[in-house]
């Protein structure tokens, strides 16, 4: 059940340029986890900034839960140089996470740059259920969480946007296109920057194919309070502003809106 | 200034911390993290005669101990309101605020009318919004036209009636007394002060709006210097808000001449912070027998 809680840091790691694994203690009153959900934080001793940072479960375990966060400005800065035995502010779980009922028995995930951390604990999920999953998981140059995604899929492919020996060269999106053009049985979940949904969106329409998209907003308390990550969402062919924290940030990959501002 | 029975000119609440509108939903969002029996009011998103699906993202900017927010009146509609929120309300011991929001002064004069039907406690007359294009602030930045709206509401409703003041004028005591005059039976402030933010790499303002609203702790001494200053020259009690995060910063809107409180963006940054204010109250404030 939604709390807020305190939790003690059990490490941070830097697990590639500017991306770190935060492991937190887990709290029993947080209740049952679900991949694509998601918690907001901030280290507890901060005086700024003065909100808390929406960061999606990566992985947990019993005794404690796993985010991988992007340094990117202060709020994740803390966050990403906090030390063990330091203090966090944890609101959460927040969001609806992926249904996973009913399983589908193929899946693929297309995950780009720190939206491929959300997809890890899908892709447990879905091969503990008995699913096929293929990972297809598109960094800029350097990989990373790419050990944990083999342990459990049965096909991985990885891109870089800049070349890398022995990896795909190029968009993510369109090595998967390529490398599953017939297989449109498939669900695709997807999570990454907004230019790479829109695009699997685009590729799934145009195959016939269904999937969902993690998708993320600018928001302020995570709880469906303040309506600030309202996004658009197009439903029965009419277009609402569904509050990212409640209704998503899991969308069905057709409903959401890109590009609502042009 | 006390602890219980606060007394806001009709409406008694059973202490003085309540939350204010559009940092609390309907309460429901609240309800997983404790009893909303806890708080002496609370005063809900704020309602339109039509639903409204409010502006585009992004709507909200983070800055120096504050956020610059542009929702736009994202909210159902009055009658949904009516239908699915008051009857959920009504299941905790506290006391139902209706904050209204007009593009002219026709919608206001609706609503009340519609409300005042209504298992409501007070209505929250909001000329203050300054996220909308019509309307809204521009009722509250001008004593004359503050006036008006404030008595074409008394002249329907005989409920207890709230006038939200926006910061966002040369003078407020003006607009207090106008609103006084005209038949509030409170006040509350301050509402957000207009901001703005651009992303340097862009170069463009961060809000899909452009100009947005700026609360928190950042705005707490001009809403408290406000608060003083209408206290100064209205004899209706003022419920005080803008940046309280801690007892101590609502004991500081007390001392400025607030009888009530409300937390408004520190239920974004904590959800229990509003019961946290109210925990912490009790050593300043007496309680009276």
């Amino acid at each position: 059940m939604k709390s807020i809680r305190d939790l003690k840091i059990v490490s941070t790691d830097e697990i590639a340029g500017g991306i770190f694994a935060l492991v937190l203690e887990r709290h029993p009153d947080f209740g049952e986890l679900k991949p694509g959900q998601f918690f907001n934080l901030a280290l507890k001793s901060r005086e700024l900034p003065l909100l808390k940072r929406p960061i999606s479960l990566s992985t947990w375990d019993d005794q404690t839960m796993t985010f991988v966060i992007r340094r990117v400005g202060k709020g994740t800065e803390l966050l990403c140089a906090a030390r063990t035995g330091e203090w966090v502010s944890a609101v959460g779980p927040l969001g609806n996470g992926f249904d996973l009922v009913p399983t589908p028995s193929a899946a693929t995930l297309l995950g780009g740059g720190i939206g491929t951390a959300p997809l890890l604990a899908l892709a447990e999920a879905l091969s503990a259920a008995g699913s096929k999953v293929n990972v297809y998981l598109g960094y800029q140059n350097e990989p990373y969480l790419t050990d944990a995604f083999k342990a459990v899929a049965d096909g991985l492919y990885i891109a870089t946007m800049e070349p890398v020996k022995g990896l795909y060269h190029g968009n993510v999106v369109e090595y998967w296109m390529n490398q599953e053009s017939g297989e449109t049985d498939r669900h695709v979940y997807s999570c990454g920057p907004d230019a790479m949904l829109h695009m699997v969106q685009l590729s799934l329409k145009s195959r016939g194919q269904k999937g969902h998209l993690l998708t993320e907003e600018r928001m302020a308390c995570g709880i469906g309070a303040c309506l600030t990550c309202a996004k658009p969402i197009e439903q029965d062919g009419e277009v609402h502003m569904l509050r990212t924290c409640i209704e998503g940030p899991v969308f069905k990959a057709e409903e959401v809106v890109f590009n609502a501002n042009e | 200034m006390q602890m219980n029975n606060v007394d806001l000119n009709g409406l008694i609440l059973k202490n003085p911390v309540t939350v204010a509108s559009g940092t609390f939903g309907f309460g429901r969002e609240f309800a997983d993290f404790y009893d909303l029996g806890l708080l002496g009011a609370i005063s809900v998103k704020g309602l339109t005669l039509k639903p409204r699906e409010g502006n585009p993202v992004p709507r909200l900017a983070e800055t120096p101990m504050g956020m610059i927010n542009s929702v736009g009146l994202q909210n159902p509609g009055v009658e949904a309101f009516i239908r699915d929120e008051i009857p959920f309300l009504r299941k905790f011991d506290t006391k139902i605020i209706a904050n209204i929001n007009g593009n002219t002064l026709e919608e206001y004069v609706e609503m009340a009318k519609i409300l005042d039907r209504e298992d409501v406690d007070s209505i929250e007359v909001n000329i203050s919004c300054p996220n909308v294009k019509s309307g809204g602030m521009a009722f509250g930045t001008d004593p004359l036209m503050a006036s008006k709206v404030t008595a074409a509401v008394r002249n329907v409703t005989s409920k207890h009636m709230i006038v939200k003041l926006s910061p966002n004028v040369t003078d407020i005591r003006t607009i207090a007394k106008a609103a006084e005059v005209s038949g509030a039976n409170c006040l509350s402030m301050i509402n957000t002060i207009t901001g703005m933010a651009f992303d340097l790499k862009t170069r463009r303002p961060i809000i899909a709006n452009r100009i947005g609203g700026l609360s928190g702790p950042a705005v707490k001494p001009v809403g408290v210097r406000m608060v003083y200053e209408a206290a100064s020259v209205v004899s209706i009690p003022i419920i005080g808000m803008g940046g309280i995060m801690t007892p101590e910063d609502a004991f500081e809107y007390m001392l400025a001449g607030a009888a009530a409180v409300a937390v408004g963006t520190g239920n974004l940054v904590n959800p229990m912070c509003a019961p946290e204010v109210l925990e912490g109250l009790k050593k300043y404030l007496p309680m009276e027998v």
